[in-house]
């Protein structure tokens, strides 16, 4: 089974950089593997292209979720380096289930992005937003005036932003005071208080403090 | 465009220092209190948009220059940080003076290692140390000196503390030898080496090479100036493949953590400061509102009662009415008779009676009112507040809270809120106010004519005409937020100084300042004015352009074909245009309906001659010229539209 996982979830990353060639994928497993799935009807072949069946695809979806959720919990929160994530987000994603995966993810506050900027699928409980379990890491936006955090990360597609981020002080580890939310948010950090669109601090995320 | 500017303050033989720094730290204050000239000061980011030289009072040889603020060079982002450092690269600077505020020493540290890269000798001021202590913050400066090789100076620039320590060790210091430079991680330093030695025949190459890595969209002119294609090519082909910003931040991020927890150390404070209580109102969403209509009020009260009013009627009625100009025009009927020249200088268009009485009895009191209440504004830091709590409405236009700053310069004298455009964002921000400032906002020379025009006609009038004004620069702000396409998005991120009282040298200090450069912008063309008057007066050339004027005055505004001239004068400046106006109500020529329509009209009517150049020199000729058509036919449909309903009411 774990070999089959790992299959999927080398289709699903192909499909994601649009080289699901079944020569691509034969590049890293063999020719009677790639049988297998089409027997079990986890794929099809069309054009010479790899497609993910409906089945298959789920599968896919929960193990690529996994990894990368799991990816983001080593980087993000625990600080460990590349190196030594990756091999540990490979073990994780084959032995925890959907229901820790959910609580993860929740604590996690829902995240967009991997370490590596590459997507984390959504599950049932993002589109639910759940929050049972209190996230420890929340968009900025969620806390109230006054309350105090440390910034995690940033979920943003523009460098520009993230430049102009940090060359105003905003970085991660970084202690901010939230002094208000509206009509702009304004933060204060070390002696700058600063004043940015609510926009984006919806793309900061940061860590509670008492 | 700044590159003629720049090749006059650098001046070889002497030593060239250059302030650099981040925005708001004291820079300004520094050069102030140290140079010979004065330049101005401000408290609000983004001020020094122009770069200010001088020479310091104690050295005979040496130049002194303003740069504006700045946050990051390796990776520039906005106009302020690409003229620094091109200033840095370019020109042959001698010395760097790094103004940190002490109680951001972070941010300044991040600076500093970054022109550490630069070959020049450097000396850092830790200034507003008073404030970083006061709030708990203590910094061991010798420390400081120890890990970087370089001298650090305590000062207090507003109060002249420190700076003559400052300015000696500047002069004596000239090695660059014995300090720190940091280290990124190996595969980024090859990176480096292989760059540098592309960078054949440039000074600071290290410091080039890292900006062409992370920056190479932004230095490449630099590289122009001395390399061919063939290895611009190869540079930009070794800035692509990985992404080193976050390399490089990571590690300027390491050490400026690292030598922090050397540094600093923190106090316990418990008592929140004055300054502190105010400002949780200030930064409130609902307290502040009555503050802003206690700044109204305020500007309501000094501007317009005292200003237009008790020091209008004063100079005017009292000093040139009754003193100046009868024994003037005495003079000259006696001296020189009843001819051309006597008409040129005191006669009803007359240069001295009319130009120089209406320079100096009208618009200098409003003008001085408007920069002396605009400076205590600005320097208190409530502008910047107002900036914050009102950017949502201005985003709604395509512009930012940004706006407001160089929209409310404006309503002084919009040449000078032309050039504060620059404080925005982006390209579209920037055409965007500078066509708004060119359309709506009358400078406080119309707003004194067009206010004793209407002050009779009531209450209602005026607020009617208020509301025109804002709802043209809604309108047309939000039609061009939709016209002007654009890939880069505008991020609004803004620092908010602290509140401080204002001090009073500062505002006479910028009030003097920006009156001088009032004064010789528009005195020459008043003067001018009234020859072009006096001289279509005796010629008899204004019938002729009546005529070809009235089927839009009098056809489309409903004027009397005399209007024709006020608009004549608009093209000169816009006040003069209303003055036209004031001209003919004084002579009763205008209904109740009429002067409504021509104030409008008049109010929207194409900037004056200093701003439509300034306009050119900032946004190009094509957005000069687009601009100025648009604006004349702007003004006037609306002015006819107003027209037709006033007939209908």
């Amino acid at each position: 089974m774990e070999v089959i996982e790992e299959a999927l979830e080398y289709v699903w990353i192909l499909e994601e950089d649009n080289k699901n060639e079944i020569d691509e994928f034969l590049k890293n497993f063999d020719k009677k593997l790639l049988n297998d799935l089409i027997k079990n009807e986890y794929i099809v072949v069309k054009d010479n292209k790899l497609e993910l069946t409906e089945k298959g695809r789920e599968i896919a979806k929960n193990i690529v979720r996994r990894h990368r959720l799991a990816e983001f919990l080593l980087y993000n929160v625990f600080e460990i380096e590349e190196e030594s994530y990756e091999e540990f987000a490979c073990k994780f994603e084959h032995i925890v289930d959907e229901e820790i995966t959910d609580k993860i993810c929740t604590f996690l506050g829902h995240p967009l992005y991997c370490p590596h900027g590459r997507k984390i699928p959504r599950g049932k409980c993002c589109i639910e937003k759940k929050k049972e379990i209190e996230s420890i890491i929340k968009p900025l936006i969620e806390l109230k005036p006054g309350e105090k955090a440390e910034i995690v990360y940033f979920v943003t597609e523009s460098k520009r932003l993230t430049d102009s981020l940090i060359s105003h002080g905003l970085s991660p580890k970084k202690k901010i005071i939230l002094k208000q939310i509206y009509p702009t948010v304004i933060i204060q950090i070390d002696e700058s208080i600063i004043s940015f669109d609510r926009e984006i601090a919806k793309r900061i995320y940061v860590k509670e403090l008492d | 465009m700044h590159h003629e500017h720049h090749k006059c303050i650098i001046e070889t033989g002497k030593i060239n220092i250059v302030l650099v720094g981040n925005p708001n730290v004291g820079k300004s204050a520094i050069f102030n209190q140290v140079s010979v000239k004065k330049a101005t000061v401000s408290n609000y980011p983004g001020t020094t948009v122009e770069i200010f030289s001088s020479r310091i009072k104690t050295f005979e040889n040496s130049v002194i220059i303003d740069t504006p603020g700045v946050y990051n060079l390796f990776k520039v982002g906005s106009e302020d940080e690409k003229v620094t450092r091109e200033f840095l690269l370019k020109y042959d600077v001698d010395r760097i003076v790094l103004v940190i505020d002490s109680k951001n020493l972070e941010r300044g540290i991040y600076l500093l290692l970054q022109l550490l890269e630069l070959e020049v000798p450097i000396v850092v001021s830790l200034n507003m140390f008073d404030e970083a202590s006061r709030r708990g913050i203590d910094i061991d400066e010798k420390k400081l000196e120890e890990i970087f090789g370089i001298k650090f100076i305590k000062t207090i620039a507003t109060e002249g503390y420190g700076l003559k320590s400052l300015i000696d060790t500047i002069m004596k210091i000239k090695d660059t030898s014995k300090r720190f430079m940091i280290k990124y991680p190996e595969e980024f330093e090859t990176k480096i080496k292989e760059v540098e030695e592309l960078l054949v025949g440039f000074k600071h190459r290290r410091f080039l090479a890292i900006c062409c890595l992370l920056d190479f969209e932004n230095i490449k002119n630099i590289l122009e100036e001395k390399l061919d294609s063939n290895k611009i090519k190869k540079i930009e082909e070794l800035s692509k493949g990985k992404d080193y910003d976050i390399i490089v931040y990571n590690t300027l991020r390491k050490n400026v953590n690292r030598i922090l927890k050397q540094v600093v150390k923190k106090r316990k404070i418990e008592h929140k400061s004055l300054s502190e209580k105010i400002d949780s109102y200030l930064l409130h969403p609902v307290y502040i509102i009555p503050t802003i209509f206690l700044t109204l009020l305020f500007l309501y009260y000094f501007v317009g009662v005292f200003g237009a009013g008790i020091l209008v009627d004063f100079l005017e009625e009292d000093i040139f009415g009754e003193k100046i100009n009868p024994y003037v025009t005495e003079l000259f009927k006696k001296y020189i008779g009843n001819n051309i020249i006597t008409d040129l200088f005191v006669g009803e268009y007359g240069i001295i009676t009319f130009a120089l009485t209406y320079a100096f009895s009208i618009i200098l009191p409003v003008v001085t009112t408007f920069f002396i209440a605009f400076s205590i504004l600005e320097d208190s830091g409530y502008l910047p507040r107002l900036v914050s709590y009102l950017h949502i409405l201005f985003k709604k236009i395509g512009l930012s809270g940004k706006a407001i700053i160089p929209t409310a310069l404006g309503f002084g004298c919009v040449t000078m809120a032309t050039i504060t455009t620059r404080t925005l964002s982006t390209k579209k921000e920037r055409k965007i106010l500078t066509f708004l400032l060119a359309l709506t906002i009358p400078c406080s020379a119309q707003q004194a004519v067009i206010l004793a025009l209407i002050i009779g006609l009531g209450f209602k009038v005026l607020v009617g005409w208020m509301l025109t004004i804002i709802l043209v620069y809604s309108f047309f702000g939000y039609v061009l937020s939709k016209l002007i396409r654009t890939e880069e998005r505008s991020y609004f991120i803004y620092d908010l100084p602290p509140l401080r009282l204002p001090l009073i040298s500062n505002v006479l200090l910028k009030t003097y300042l920006r009156l001088k450069w009032y004064i010789t912008e528009v005195v020459p063309l008043y003067i001018l004015a009234s020859i072009i008057l006096v001289l279509f007066d005796k010629v008899g050339v204004l019938n002729v352009l009546y005529e070809i004027l009235s089927p839009i005055v009098v056809g489309w505004l409903n004027l009397p074909k005399e209007a024709a001239l006020a608009f004549i004068l608009g093209f000169l400046r816009r006040d003069y245009g209303a003055a036209g106006f004031f001209a003919l109500n004084e002579k009763g020529l205008l209904t109740e309906e009429q002067l409504i329509v021509s104030v409008v009209t008049i109010t929207l009517f194409v900037p004056c001659i200093a701003n439509f150049l300034m306009i050119i020199k900032e946004r190009g000729k094509l957005f000069g010229i687009v601009a100025f058509l648009s604006i004349i036919t702007i003004a006037f449909i609306i002015g006819g539209i107003v027209n037709l309903i006033l007939k209908v009411i």
